[in-house]
């Protein structure tokens, strides 16, 4: 009746069964995970002495505290060697990241996506098929390769390079990032000279996150310890809860409830405020991850929902009235950016030649967002705590990163330890250092001059 | 080392092949559940949830009448359901609310009408569904068999050691 297989027990790794550790293949919160294979036939005993665990199986675990080993996380391959292994994988205790074997729907599914011929997997595709007629025919990977070359080079030496085009996968395919796929990068824009690719699931080479991305907010930004810190946590455009779910799950929500002072009081200054944390959400969908947050205190949380494509303007409004204010975080911007590019994005972003009410009462007409709730965005990201401390935030567009350094961060200084390696590394420093160094205040408050036009 | 305890009852000889294979091959035979009575459907009321344990005091279970026809659900409208009220994410166990079972821990949510079935959160099992037998003449409902590894367990039926 089940709709699927189910079963009544689990197969038990032997002591001595092969033990690895791995890092989950989904998203990249980079959940870690034990491996456990072992040759089919044999199965490990319920006392802590016969199992690769080490744990007493003979009676049920403890619930968020006890090993973590579901139907999903057990698959059964045929190895190089010929012979069939038991494959087990299970979210490991000791992570900085899954707190407590804490794990997503996918990483409980990574066993699963071994191949089997047992399973669904047994659908998979061994071979390429060419299509022939109306039937698809199993051709060998030399026979392929071959054709795919022989097509490009027939287009590439008829009509040009710009005839080609490619859609991919990409984490490093144009040089930035991780270069997981250089090599696909090379082929595709030195030695082809392609003009147009498209990547992931967008249209062309851009980014899915324009609002955020083109102000210099970049995907694939965060660290846990920022989400366990921060005062304020921005999500745009970002469902965290089901997207980065142990992220969320074991940083985000547990700084929302308090759970995470001693972390704070680790790397907060001597006397500054541990303030309950507070979510900006900007969606135009009220996201799981806003409907657990509201459900665990309203008055925490604030939703901004902009009309479709509109929040690159919303982004420009939330920053000009932390202008106004005077809260930008002036030690950053001094130690951390050249200041090459600063006019212009005064001009442009800011819109600095506009008058406040002007600028404002034309974002709420574009975005459909209130103004109080644009001002109240840019107080809980950036009006200082008691005592002058500057508000620490943590922003987070599709994945998250630092607003006040997402604004600055065209004009970051090359070499400084911002851009150093890229994007990935540019994240580990955010929320510790989003304000000057260590023991300075926030810049008080200045109410600024409206600009002589 | 040992091999599989249930295997090796049911399968005999002529399954030494799944024995090798494990419990991915093995057939599982319902009989080794016990038959345990955990209400009757004339006390049942449509969305109040009754705890119950099953197979053993130390497995709560979830029953439930949920007023629309679900996958094996029993009685005249076919919407008696019975599931493993220990979350399949991290054991923490569910909740009865507006026609699904939510998790308190993670917010994982399952729906009791559709076997299990996981459409939020952070589970990846479906919720194992409790096989229902139903008396007709006296409404008594028992508990026969799961469907799916209860979470915390390697086996649902615990070693009588």
């Amino acid at each position: 009746m089940a709709l699927y297989d189910r079963q009544n027990e689990l197969p038990i790794p032997p002591k001595g069964a092969e033990k690895r550790n791995t890092v989950c293949q989904y998203c990249n919160v980079g959940c870690g995970y034990e491996v456990y294979t072992w040759p089919v036939g044999t199965v490990g005993g319920t006392a802590p002495s016969d199992n690769a665990f080490g744990v007493d199986l003979s009676v049920p675990q403890n619930p968020l505290q006890g090993l973590v080993y579901t139907e999903s996380m057990h698959s059964v391959v045929t190895n190089r060697d010929g012979r069939r292994y038991h494959v087990v994988i299970v979210p490991t205790k000791d992570s900085a990241i899954n707190l407590n074997g804490d794990h997503s729907s996918r990483g409980g599914s990574n066993a699963q996506t071994l191949f089997s011929e047992s399973r669904g997997t047994q659908e998979r595709l061994k071979y390429p098929l060419l299509r022939v007629g109306d039937d698809f025919q199993a051709i060998t990977w030399d026979e392929a390769l071959t054709l795919l070359g022989r097509v490009i080079k027939g287009v590439y030496d008829t009509y040009g390079s710009d005839q080609l085009t490619a859609k991919a996968t990409d984490h490093g395919g144009a040089n930035g990032g991780f270069g997981n796929i250089y090599a696909m990068g090379r082929l595709f824009f030195t030695g082809l000279g392609m003009e147009y690719v498209a990547m992931h699931n967008r249209p062309a080479y851009n980014s899915e996150v324009w609002g955020s991305r083109d102000r210099g907010v970049h995907e694939l930004h965060y660290t846990a310890e920022d989400a366990r810190v921060c005062d304020t946590l921005v999500l745009w455009g970002a469902n965290s809860y089901e997207t980065a779910s142990v992220f969320y799950t074991e940083h985000m929500q547990p700084n929302f409830q308090g759970a995470t002072q001693p972390d704070k009081r680790e790397v907060f200054d001597e006397g500054e405020p541990i303030d309950p944390m507070r979510l900006v959400v900007v969606d135009p969908r009220r996201t799981s991850t806003l409907t657990i947050m509201e459900a665990i205190d309203p008055d925490r949380t604030l939703h901004l929902r902009p009309n479709l494509g509109t929040d690159y303007v919303l982004a420009n409004a939330v920053a000009r009235v932390i202008w106004e204010r005077g809260w930008q975080d002036q030690a950053t911007i001094d130690n951390r950016t050249d200041l090459t590019t600063f006019e212009d994005y005064q001009e442009k972003s800011l819109q600095l030649g506009k008058p406040l009410d002007q600028l404002l009462g034309e974002a709420e007409e574009i975005t459909g967002v209130p103004r109080a709730q644009i001002e109240q965005a840019a107080e809980w990201i950036a009006a200082p705590k008691e005592g002058g401390f500057c508000n620490r935030r943590s922003l987070t567009s599709t994945k998250r990163d630092d607003l006040e350094l997402q604004e600055l961060r065209h004009h970051r200084r090359p070499g400084s330890d911002g851009d150093v390696g890229g994007q990935y590394r540019a994240t580990r420093y955010r929320v510790r250092t989003a304000r000057g160094s260590p023991g300075e205040l926030c810049t008080p408050p200045v109410p600024r001059q409206p600009p002589t036009p | 080392m040992k091999v599989s305890r249930r295997s090796v009852l049911k399968a005999g000889a002529a399954g030494a092949a799944l024995v090798a294979l494990g419990p991915s091959f093995a057939q599982e035979y319902p009989e080794d559940y016990p038959l345990t009575v955990i209400g009757n459907v004339n006390d049942l009321e449509v969305g109040q949830a009754v705890y119950f344990t099953y197979p053993d005091g130390r497995s709560q279970g979830i029953l439930v009448k949920l007023g629309k026809e679900a996958v094996a659900g029993v009685g005249p409208e076919r919407d008696i359901v019975a599931y493993s009220a220990a979350c399949t994410h991290m054991g923490c166990g569910v909740q009865y609310k507006n026609e699904r079972f939510v998790c308190p821990c993670h917010n994982s949510m399952f729906d009791p009408a559709v076997n299990g079935q996981v459409y939020q959160g952070l589970a990846a099992t479906y919720l194992p569904q409790i096989g229902l037998r139903l008396n007709d003449q006296t409404g008594e409902l028992s508990a026969a068999f799961v469907e799916g590894v209860i979470w915390g367990r390697v086996d649902n039926v615990l070693s009588q050691s």
